[in-house]
């Protein structure tokens, strides 16, 4: 009975730590892909931000209506509170549609964009979302006009064609501000 | 044999259990090769981004580009870049009036080997890094590891796409080609059936200063 129970006790022993690296295991491997996606996202969210960064602060200054200075401020886009400027443009820059997005508020909450990561023959998809809002000297939201915008941007891997759901538990993301320059 | 036949229960568990942590001891052997292998990888093509980033932030420095344009055409051959040279200039206050001193930096891909990834054979290659001074020889400084599968430099304009002949379009407009995009992979030095990660990416789109 004693030599049993030892047995037992030994087999149960092996089986769990057998468990215990199987699990480790696994948990190795969907850290390496995660990092490795992480890395395609935060490439794709650095492309991302300077495109919006090569575009001018706001339409005021496209349409050189700007005259740079103080009085410029009430010249810029806001449309109120909850959205600071106009959402759902379909920028054409990102494939998303057919709209011009020629400056850099245009791109807050833009239509969902879908960006290759393409490396060689292998291409991971992601989808991209803008957010940009006013900030105040302390780089807070400011639900008015001020002479700085932050711009973030949210990237999450998709895998198109498949049921698949995004690899990342958290999408990444990136902000940046981007201040008008008189 | 007796002593065996004996206590054959006692026998079959233990030879079980050995047979067990036996292949436990493989499999930790196996995962701790991986970790390894991806652990040098993801090393050196840090160091590698690294390095280049720092050039790359200093392309066209202190180099008025309305008279000249200060890097060539990144040189493709079979959808990898294999030669790319940038300049910029370093101040030089050892001399009166200061004067500047201009750093030319060359990128060259060289063919090393082949490898085969997941039953598929890539080419791998090393990238050298050289430079010179005021136009003088070419010194060799530094360079990757020879485990590069793909690399790719592109000058982009202000929607982020590649320009084709960006030397003409910046002598036509120096404004219009605002980054530079380096993209690279890596393979593992060596690999298990079972490892993950046989190549890491590394990817970053670099604003050129003004």
């Amino acid at each position: 009975m004693p030599q049993t129970l030892l047995a037992f006790v030994a087999i149960m022993l092996v089986t769990t730590y057998t468990l215990n690296v199987q699990q480790q295991y696994v948990f190795n491997q969907q850290r390496d892909v995660t990092r490795e996606i992480e890395e395609m996202a935060g490439s794709v969210a650095l492309e991302v931000m300077e495109v919006i960064r090569a575009r001018p602060f706001d339409q005021a200054v496209v349409d050189g209506a700007v005259t740079g200075t103080l009085e410029d401020l009430d010249l810029f886009s806001f449309v109120n509170a909850t959205d600071h400027f106009t959402p759902g443009q379909g920028c054409s820059v990102f494939g998303a549609g057919v709209d011009l997005c020629d400056d850099i508020d245009d791109f807050h909450k833009m239509q969902t964009a879908l960006i290759p990561f393409a490396m060689g023959v292998d291409t991971v998809y992601f989808n991209v979302d803008v957010e940009v809002y006013y900030v105040d000297e302390n780089l807070e939201r400011f639900d008015g006009r001020t002479f700085s915008k932050a711009v973030t941007v949210t990237v999450e891997d998709t895998w198109p064609g498949s049921d698949l759901e995004p690899y990342l538990a958290q999408p990444v993301q990136l902000s940046r501000i981007f201040s008008y320059e008189f | 044999m007796t002593l065996l036949f004996d206590n054959m229960s006692a026998a079959l568990v233990g030879a079980t259990v050995m047979l067990m942590l036996l292949s436990l001891q493989l499999k930790l052997s196996g995962m701790n090769l991986e970790q390894t292998s991806t652990y040098m990888v993801k090393n050196q093509a840090s160091d590698l981004a690294t390095w280049m980033e720092e050039d790359l932030l200093k392309l066209g420095e202190n180099i008025d580009k309305t008279k000249e344009v200060p890097f060539t055409n990144p040189i493709d051959s079979a959808e990898v870049t294999i030669d790319y040279t940038f300049s910029r200039d370093s101040l030089d206050t050892g001399v009166t009036p200061p004067d500047t001193i201009r750093i030319d930096t060359r990128y060259q891909l060289h063919k090393t080997g082949v490898r085969v990834i997941d039953h598929e054979t890539i080419d791998v290659f090393r990238l050298s890094r050289s430079v010179r001074y005021d136009g003088g020889v070419w010194q060799d400084a530094g360079g990757s590891s020879s485990l590069i599968g793909f690399f790719k430099i592109e000058m982009l304009d202000r929607d982020a796409a590649p320009v084709a002949d960006p030397v003409a379009t910046a002598t036509a407009d120096p404004a219009a080609i605002l980054n530079t995009r380096i993209r690279f992979s890596m393979v593992t030095p060596f690999e298990t059936e079972t490892t993950a990660v046989r190549k890491v990416y590394y990817g970053s789109t670099l604003l050129i200063p003004n």
